[in-house]
């Protein structure tokens, strides 16, 4: 089949790159952030917690934007990378890391810190009088009830790094198999007219769209019937 | 009591806690099971939580069997202590099975003094163990979180209210598990209840508390008997607690008594017809005396009336504190027929014990009538105020008069349901008990002998 391109091949597994790399750095920093949020208590907590969500309401350009000129070479981040030889992240898969990172981590904190809320104190108490030391009681007790919102929180970080569109535009731009991504990749296609290709891609990402919410859907069930 | 003692717990804990400070000190033996009682909201929770080291108060010390856990400068966490915490709701792991939440904080050591199949065992499990928490009963789920406390291989088991939140069939199957647990394991249990009936059936120490302070603190059968006239010897006599006391039918006086070297005019009888006001007889008669500064106790009862003068219910006061009991709806309109129900019977057994462990100069029950003579209500607590020597003041309805006289043994005066002749009763035993305390003879020897031995 002529239309699964090599161009078109490159983006998809580079997308999925993208995207499996920024879910796993964005659950090893989400989990203790969400952890902190849900059980710290000073007033400073929330203005973190909206720091962290800011993605949320920012144009992803806006983000983008900034994301660059750190990254730059006139930035704090191509200042740091000189000091190695280096070259700057900016344009870089690496600098598109970093950016999915921040935009889709208010998508997973969220759902992890609620997840660890909703759990309240009283399991970790057990824990604790059952002679578990803080650490095994994360990984036996919190980890597992929290898994819920492990995999909602997985799950929407994967999918919006998938869809991010104006972020990577902005730090990664348009270099095939390095950052040119799939959502990319479709609008480099409609400005050049490649219809078909266009189509492709777009009927891929309802079909992905749809699985997510699917799987989403499903997993809520299992663990309601579950908690039931 | 800030030190550190082989076969005691000793506990302080001072602090702000919601609307009421906290403000505790206890000596307790490191054996037998000790019930914390008190009221909702008196702390008694959070000296459970102290001692376990879930709540750090600043102002704090605990040490249990000679082990520092708390002072001044160092904390042990949680997961440090060996204690078994059980709390008022299961609070099963729901991701593990029955048997898995058994063994989470069972040891891996070769000889563990409690055996994973013994408690499987004494706590009926054998059936639920590869089930999920989620298809257990309450009364299972609380049964699995007592086993897996014990598995744990405690020094100090805590147990916050296990059984309040279920219900009452509930609770009568698992009353005989927790009897076994303490008949088969000699494990030091601090019991937190406000439920006197399950406190009785097998708690050995007993300790009140309200408002976040200790009114009260001794082994069951003192605070409930002749030593409590002593307060003083209470402490001393800790020892007493391992004796485990054999339950003699549904409560523990309900075997004879033994009244006879009881002064007979320390107990007297208002005998009533069913158209007296006794109960307002003897409230008017309580308060005049509280007022004029006499130090007395116990409960009495007074008509609620609505506006138009129609009784609507019954209010049991408690004379120490002055505080209202429980105010209990008639069972039909105009009907007579209203009592206290089990909580408030639970809190005015308490009021009188705590009478007698005050050493008042008189306990006055409202009344000896029905239920008394069936073996429930007060019966308990008049026999022990009798036994404790304290004066004892008592309405009798007229149709159990022989049921007072077998409960007795035909000691004591029968006053008519004159305000005159109950006044007149009083100023001559006050006087006389004013004179005998005057010239330093006790009105009562063999209590006389059990202080001189104490003190020495």
């Amino acid at each position: 089949m002529e239309i699964w391109s090599a161009e078109i091949r490159q983006s998809v597994l580079l997308t999925i790159e993208l995207a499996a790399i920024s879910t796993a750095i964005l659950l090893v920093l989400a989990t203790p952030l969400a952890w902190w949020l849900a059980h710290a208590k000073g007033w400073w907590t929330e203005i973190i917690a909206s720091v962290v969500a800011l993605p949320l309401v920012l144009p992803p350009t806006v983000l983008g934007f900034y994301l660059l000129v750190l990254l730059g070479p006139d930035g704090p981040g191509g200042w740091i990378a000189s000091l190695w030889g280096g070259r700057t992240l900016a344009f870089t898969f690496e600098g598109l890391i970093i950016g999915s990172v921040v935009y889709s981590m208010p998508f997973v904190v969220q759902p992890i810190r609620n997840a660890f809320a909703a759990m309240g104190e009283r399991p970790l108490e057990v824990a604790a009088t059952l002679r578990a030391s803080p650490l095994r009681s994360f990984w036996t007790v919190a980890v597992p009830l929290a898994r819920p919102g492990f995999l909602t929180g997985a799950v929407l970080g994967f999918a919006h790094t998938v869809g991010e569109f104006g972020l990577v535009l902005m730090i990664g731009g348009n270099i095939p198999g390095r950052t040119k991504v799939l959502s990319v990749a479709l609008f480099d296609y409609v400005e050049t007219s490649r219809w078909r290709e266009a189509s492709m891609l777009a009927g891929l990402m309802v079909i992905f769209a749809f699985a997510v919410i699917l799987t989403m859907t499903l997993v809520d069930k299992r663990a309601a019937r579950a908690a039931a | 009591m800030r030190r550190s003692e082989p076969g005691r717990i000793n506990a302080a804990f001072h602090g702000k806690l919601g609307n009421f400070t906290l403000d505790v000190e206890l000596s307790l033996p490191a054996t037998g099971v000790t019930a914390i009682f008190g009221p909702s909201g008196c702390g008694k929770t959070s000296v459970a939580r102290c001692i376990a080291g879930l709540q750090r108060m600043a102002d704090g010390f605990c040490a249990v069997d000679g082990d520092i856990w708390q002072d001044g400068s160092s904390f042990r966490p949680v997961h440090r202590r060996p204690i078994g915490y059980v709390f008022q709701e299961a609070s099963l792991f729901p991701h593990l099975s029955v048997r898995r939440n058994l063994l989470f904080g069972a040891r891996k050591v070769a000889r563990a003094p409690i055996a994973f199949d013994e408690v499987v065992e004494l706590l009926g499990l054998a059936a639920l163990l590869d089930r999920s928490p989620h298809h257990l009963s309450g009364g299972e789920r609380q049964r699995v979180a007592i086993g897996r406390a014990l598995l744990s291989q405690p020094k100090l088991l805590l147990m916050d209210e296990p059984l309040a939140a279920l219900d009452r069939t509930t609770k009568d199957e698992i009353l005989p598990f927790l009897e076994r647990l303490h008949e088969t394991l000699s494990l030091p249990v601090l019991y937190i209840s406000h439920d006197m009936a399950e406190i009785e059936r097998f708690a050995d120490h007993l300790v009140l508390m309200e408002r976040g302070r200790i009114t009260g603190s001794g082994p069951l059968h003192a605070l409930r008997s002749n030593a409590a006239r002593l307060p003083g010897t209470i402490e001393g006599r800790h020892g007493d607690c391992s004796v485990r006391r054999k339950r003699v039918g549904t409560r523990m006086t309900s075997m004879p008594i033994d009244f006879h070297d009881i002064d007979p005019n320390r107990v007297a009888a208002i005998l009533y017809r069913p158209q007296d006001d006794v109960d307002g007889l003897l409230a008017d008669f309580a308060r005049n005396l509280v007022r004029s500064g006499e130090r007395i106790g116990g409960v009495v009862q007074r008509n609620v009336k609505d506006g138009a003068g129609c009784q609507i219910g019954m209010q049991a006061i408690d004379l120490m504190s002055g505080t209202e009991i429980s105010i209990c709806q008639p069972l039909g309109s105009g009907a007579m027929a209203c009592k206290l129900d089990a909580a408030g019977l639970a809190e005015a057994a308490v009021a009188v014990a705590r009478a007698i462990a005050a050493d008042v100069d008189l306990v006055v029950i409202n009344k000896f009538s029905k239920q008394e003579a069936a073996g429930e209500g007060l019966r308990d607590e008049l026999a022990d105020a009798i036994a404790a020597g304290i004066p004892v003041l008592t309405a009798v309805p007229e149709k159990c008069l022989d049921a007072w006289n077998d409960f007795t043994g035909g000691i004591g005066t029968t006053l008519l349901c004159e305000r005159g002749a109950i006044e007149g009763w009083w100023l001559d035993l006050s006087s006389r008990i004013k004179r005998a305390r005057a010239a330093r003879l006790p009105a009562d020897a063999p209590a006389a002998l059990l202080a001189d031995h104490h003190v020495g």
